[in-house]
C-alpha cells in the first residue's frame, strides 16, 4: 500500500501542482487550511508519511498547525516540509525550531520536490524503525533488570530466614535467653555503626553492617549441641564442664559450615566468624583458637563486646544482674577479657545508647 | 495559440517553466486553472473593504502562483503589493501598486484566453 501524503495549502492550484508531482508515488490527501489539516492528521495519523505545509493560510495558519503537532508529539514521528515562497531567514529559523524537516520553495520543481519528499520519507521510516527497535530493547532490559531485582530480594529473604530460624532454635534450647538474641543484635548494631563511622580502615559498608547485625543472632548457635546438664546448670561449672561449654564456638562454626551452598557467602562468612570467634580476646587469652589483635575478625570483635555487655547487665542462672554503671566499668577495666582500644573507644562513646537500649529491651 | 506562444506573447521564459513542470500540457492545465480562479477578484474585494490581512494573504497567493507558473512580471507586482500589506493597513498609497497587479493580471488572462 502507498503511504499517504498530506498537502496543506489554501491555493487550489498549488495543491494541484503538488498532487501532480507526487501522485505516482503516494496517495494524496489535501487540506485547504490548518483546521482541516489537523482533522485529517488525527484521523490518519499512522498512515500519513509526510506533511507538506503552507504557512500563510486563512482560519489557522501553518505555525498554528506546527504548534498543535508539537503539543501532540507528532513532529518527531511525521516529517513536515514547509512550502514557502519567500527567502526569509527568520521564517526558516522559526520553522526549524519547531522541528520542521526542510522546505519546498516556490517555484516548484517537479524533480526536486519528488526527490526531497522521497528522501525525507525514507529517512523518517528508518528513524522510526530504529526508535522502535531501541524501545523494544530497552523494555526487555528493564524487564530483565526487574526480574533480577526480585530474585535478589528473594535471596536476601532466604538469607535472613535461615538466620532467623537457626536463631529461634537457639532461643528455645537455651531457656534463659529469650530476649538475649534481640538485645545482642541491637548492641551489635550500635557498635557496628560507631566502628563504621570512626574507623574507616575496616571498610565496613552499610550492607556489611546489616549482615553483621543479622548474623550476630547466630553467635551462640553451637549451644544446641551442649547437654542441658551443662548448659542449664545453675552453679559454677567444673573445669571439664567449662571445656564442654567452650566448644559451642567450634560446634557453632561447624553447623554454619554445613549449611554451605544454601545461602549467600557474605552471610555465611560473617556468621562463621561470629559463631567461632566471639569469645576470642584482643590479648590472645580467649578461645577457641587464641587469636590476638586484628587476627580476630572485626565482626566477631563487635559481637563479643555486645555479648559480654548483655551477659553482665542481665540476670543469668549462674549470676545476678550488674548495674549499668558497674557493667560499663567492668568492660572498660578489662575484667571480662581485653577488647581492642578502638572498640573500647567506640563503646565509651556509645555508652548512653547502650544503656538506653538495655532499658528498652529489659 | 500554443502554450509556448502564450509565454512568448507575455515576454516570459517558457523553457524555465517547462524544465520545472516537465510537460507542456500540465503547464497549460495550470494556466487554465489560474484563469478560472477567483483569487484576484477576492484580492480586489478585500482591498475595497479594507480587510488588509485577507488582502495580504491573497496578494501572497498571487505572488506564489506567479512564481510557480513562471509569470515573472505578475509575480513581481504582486510581491510589491504583498510587502506593502504585510503589517496590516498600508502606510503608503497602494493604488498604483494595485493598478500594476491589475494590468499584469489582465495581460496574463488575455493571453491564456487565446490558448487553443
Amino acid at each position: 500500500m502507498q503511504g499517504k501524503v498530506l498537502i496543506v495549502d489554501d491555493m487550489e492550484i498549488n495543491r494541484e501542482i503538488l498532487t501532480e508531482i507526487l501522485q505516482d508515488d503516494y496517495s494524496i490527501i489535501t487540506a485547504e487550511d490548518g483546521e482541516q489539516a489537523l482533522e485529517i492528521l488525527s484521523e490518519f495519523q499512522g498512515e500519513i508519511k509526510i506533511v507538506l505545509l503552507d504557512l500563510v493560510m486563512p482560519k489557522m495558519d501553518g505555525f498554528a498547525v506546527l504548534e498543535t503537532m508539537k503539543e501532540r508529539a507528532m513532529l518527531g514521528k511525521i516529517p513536515v516540509l514547509v512550502i514557502t515562497g519567500e527567502d526569509s531567514v527568520e521564517t526558516e529559523r522559526r520553522c526549524f525550531d519547531y522541528g520542521v524537516s526542510d522546505f519546498i520553495k516556490k517555484p516548484f520543481d517537479f524533480a526536486l520536490v519528488q526527490r526531497r519528499v522521497k528522501n525525507i520519507v525514507e529517512l523518517f521510516l528508518h528513524k522510526n524503525e530504529l526508535e522502535r527497535l531501541v524501545k523494544v530493547q530497552t523494555d526487555t532490559l528493564k524487564q530483565q533488570y526487574q526480574q533480577l531485582q526480585v530474585q535478589k530480594e528473594k535471596l536476601e529473604e532466604t538469607n535472613e530466614k535461615i538466620i532467623e530460624v537457626l536463631g529461634t532454635v537457639v532461643e528455645y534450647r537455651n531457656l534463659e535467653s529469650g530476649m538475649h538474641i534481640q538485645r545482642v543484635k541491637s548492641f551489635t548494631k550500635i557498635m557496628a555503626e560507631h566502628i563504621q563511622r570512626d574507623y574507616p580502615e575496616y571498610g565496613l559498608t552499610d550492607h556489611q553492617v546489616d549482615v553483621i547485625v543479622s548474623a550476630s543472632a547466630l553467635h551462640d548457635v553451637g549451644k544446641i549441641c551442649i547437654p542441658d546438664s551443662v548448659l542449664l546448670k545453675p552453679g559454677k561449672l567444673t573445669a571439664e564442664e567449662f571445656e564442654c561449654m567452650k566448644s559451642h564456638t567450634t560446634k557453632g562454626s561447624e553447623i554454619i559450615d554445613d549449611i554451605d551452598d544454601a545461602w549467600d557467602e557474605e552471610y555465611m562468612k560473617a556468621s562463621y566468624e561470629i559463631a567461632r570467634y566471639h569469645h576470642e580476646r584482643y590479648n590472645g587469652r580467649g578461645y577457641p583458637d587464641g587469636l590476638a589483635g586484628e587476627e580476630i575478625p572485626i565482626s566477631a570483635q563487635i559481637v563479643s563486646i555486645a555479648d559480654v555487655y548483655d551477659a553482665l547487665v542481665t540476670e543469668r542462672v549462674y549470676k545476678k544482674a550488674f548495674s549499668k554503671e558497674e557493667t560499663f566499668r567492668m568492660i572498660m577495666a578489662g575484667e571480662c577479657g581485653v577488647f581492642s582500644p578502638k572498640l573500647l573507644a567506640c563503646f565509651e562513646k556509645a555508652r548512653a545508647e547502650f544503656e538506653e537500649m538495655a532499658d528498652k529491651l529489659k | 495559440m500554443t502554450v509556448q506562444e502564450c509565454y512568448e506573447t507575455l515576454g516570459e521564459d517558457f523553457n524555465e517553466v517547462l524544465s520545472r513542470l516537465m510537460k507542456p500540457e500540465l503547464v497549460k492545465r495550470f494556466l487554465l486553472k489560474f484563469e478560472k480562479g477567483t483569487e484576484f477578484d477576492e484580492l480586489e474585494k478585500a482591498l475595497a473593504e479594507k480587510r488588509y490581512e485577507d488582502a495580504f494573504r491573497y496578494a501572497h497567493n498571487m505572488k506564489g502562483v506567479g512564481l510557480n507558473l513562471g509569470l515573472s512580471r505578475f509575480q513581481k507586482s504582486s510581491d510589491t503589493l504583498c510587502e506593502s500589506l504585510r503589517h496590516g493597513e498600508p502606510t503608503v498609497d497602494i493604488e498604483p501598486l494595485v493598478e500594476d497587479v491589475r494590468q499584469n493580471y489582465r495581460q496574463v488572462v488575455e493571453a491564456i484566453g487565446k490558448l487553443d
